[in-house]
């Protein structure tokens, strides 16, 4: 594996090659597609979200191509918490951090699903508090700030290692970041998807069986930007980016943000495998023309 | 035989054995071998056995009525063989009607047709012989060439003639035929899963013990690739 000092960078106390891991949801649910993420060049494997049973999803359609992005309502299909130990063992095997995203339907559910993540050796967790298309979890799960405080206070009371919490953008965005790295959270993920819908104009009927799911992709890489920008100059905290990284130059961007990471999610769907490799080539190229001696110094560069 | 005129774009023209995810609005999208096209009018055509509900909607379907099309999706595939025998169970003959439209020209084309019964045959025959394919038909009662199954027609067959086999249709007849294969011929299978994103992204089309993803890797396998997949019962 390729030794990069330059592009190293810690976050929240796990050090990583280089910053670029995929987003939860692609490929991290299955020993092979551990393996096939493995083999794209990523710094950690962040685990699909894992719930307490296995989870069957929606039925098809759950996922429309859109030329700016990706339109998906899967419905949390995962294989449940009780394969998480196969998943960390395959990402172990090969040197490389696991941050397992879980989701809970209430503080208890999350508790639980901690506990076992972390007996199974997850480096970090990832709270889902965000996904927007499954009734009962992720923007369901969150939607007080006291439910917020009361999942990072049920999940940091069973671990000192660290929690990740992924949130949408949405107008209370840094009240509610501001409520988790109060309850000790370690590091906010931003963003995951944002509301969407499609419809077919001939059948008349939303194309998602859903009817509405969450939208990724170049559609709103903007909006990641801003609100990365706009909680890491308030809080500077440890944040993960996501959404829309397709390439060095929007992954970069992110980090100028304020990012310590970013994470791909509909990259792998528009490049293949391949993007991982892309993006860091780009960077380091980028750090060669402006002299750059470290990641460090570019993280958050752009906030003033 | 369904017959859909294509109202958006198809960005690429399909190719056999290529799938479309067909999506009946207010059911579900399911994955659907073409079984033909026709760029002048764009017209896709699928074989449609009802067998559930959703199989069931789309067989009474009558014009005007729409349905959704998300593709082509997987592998296209090419013979590089000159002589190619075709093994088709039921509704698996679909990819190879196309097939006969696309690829037979100039090669040796033969189709072995199975059926349960000869009722079930109806116009697959006429519809080869009329692409220039010819066909031998095997069905468990009256009225086929053959009185038996599509794995009894194969176990009869001479292999040298051909270059290649594609089988299709039901899993079980492809395990059959797996087990009962002929050496010194190329086999290739076209399998059938369960789709779900159709892009290879939520690996729900994944072929157990492998880690090929039926949507993106397949829908056509060569043998070695997926003999544990056949051969573990």
């Amino acid at each position: 594996m390729r030794k990069d000092s330059k592009l190293s960078v810690s976050v929240t106390g796990i050090e990583l090659r280089h910053p670029v891991m995929n987003a939860s949801g692609i490929l991290g649910d299955s020993v092979e597609g551990v393996r096939r993420l493995i083999g794209s060049g990523v710094s950690a494997v962040v685990t699909k979200t894992l719930t307490l049973e296995p989870r069957e999803g929606y039925l098809p359609p759950i996922l429309v191509p859109l030329e700016y992005g990706l339109l998906n309502a899967v419905g949390l299909a995962n294989p449940g918490i009780d394969y998480v130990e196969t998943l960390v063992r395959e990402a172990h095997s090969s040197g490389l951090p696991i941050v397992v995203s879980i989701g809970g339907r209430d503080p208890d559910e999350f508790h639980v699903l901690a506990v076992k993540a972390f007996e199974s050796g997850a480096d970090a967790l990832e709270l889902n508090l965000s996904c927007p298309h499954t009734p009962g979890y992720g923007v369901d799960t969150a939607s007080t700030l006291s439910t917020l405080k009361a999942v990072a206070d049920s999940v940091k009371s069973v671990t000192t290692k660290p929690v990740w919490a992924k949130l949408g953008y949405n107008r209370s965005i840094l009240d509610e970041a501001g409520a988790l790295l109060e309850k000790g959270i370690d590091a906010l993920v931003l963003i995951n998807t944002i509301p969407g819908m499609a419809i077919d104009v001939y059948a008349k009927k939303p194309i998602l069986t859903n009817r509405y799911g969450g939208l990724s992709g170049p559609a709103i890489h903007p909006v990641a930007v801003y609100t990365v920008y706009t909680v890491y100059r308030e809080y500077r905290a440890h944040i993960v980016g996501a959404g829309g990284a397709l390439d060095w130059v929007s992954a970069l961007e992110l980090i100028l943000a304020g990012a310590r990471a970013v994470q791909v999610g509909t990259g792998f769907y528009v490049k293949g495998l391949r993007i991982i490799e892309e993006i860091l080539d780009g960077i380091r190229e980028y750090m060669d023309k402006t002299g750059a001696k470290s990641l460090e110094e570019l993280i958050g560069s752009a906030v003033d | 035989m369904l017959r859909f005129r294509v109202l958006g774009r198809l960005h690429v023209e399909p190719e056999p054995p290529q799938f479309v995810m067909l999506w009946v609005p207010g059911l579900e999208a399911i994955p659907m071998s073409i079984a033909g096209y026709d760029p002048s009018d764009e017209v896709l055509e699928f074989l449609v056995k009802p067998v559930g509900s959703t199989t069931s909607k789309l067989a009474e379907a009558r014009a005007p009525e729409y349905m959704g099309v998300y593709g082509p999706l997987g592998k296209p595939w090419y013979p590089s063989g000159r002589r190619i025998l075709f093994l088709a169970g039921g509704s698996g003959v679909a990819p190879i009607l196309h097939f006969a439209r696309k690829r037979c020209n100039g090669r040796l084309c033969h189709v072995v047709f199975g059926a349960w019964r000869f009722d079930e045959v109806g116009e697959i025959p006429s519809l080869l012989s009329s692409l220039g394919v010819s066909v031998t038909t095997a069905c468990l009662d009256e009225g086929c060439d053959i009185k038996g199954t599509l794995v009894d027609a194969y176990k009869t067959l001479s292999v040298e003639e051909y270059d290649e086999i594609v089988v299709s249709g039901p899993i079980e007849v492809l395990r059959k035929i797996a087990v009962e294969r002929k050496q010194g011929i190329r086999h290739y299978y076209i399998l059938e899963a369960i789709v779900k994103c159709g892009i290879g992204l939520c690996s729900s089309c994944r072929l157990p013990g492998t880690s090929l993803l039926l949507c993106v890797d397949g829908p056509l396998f060569p043998h070695h690739l997926v003999e544990e997949v056949l051969l573990e019962a």
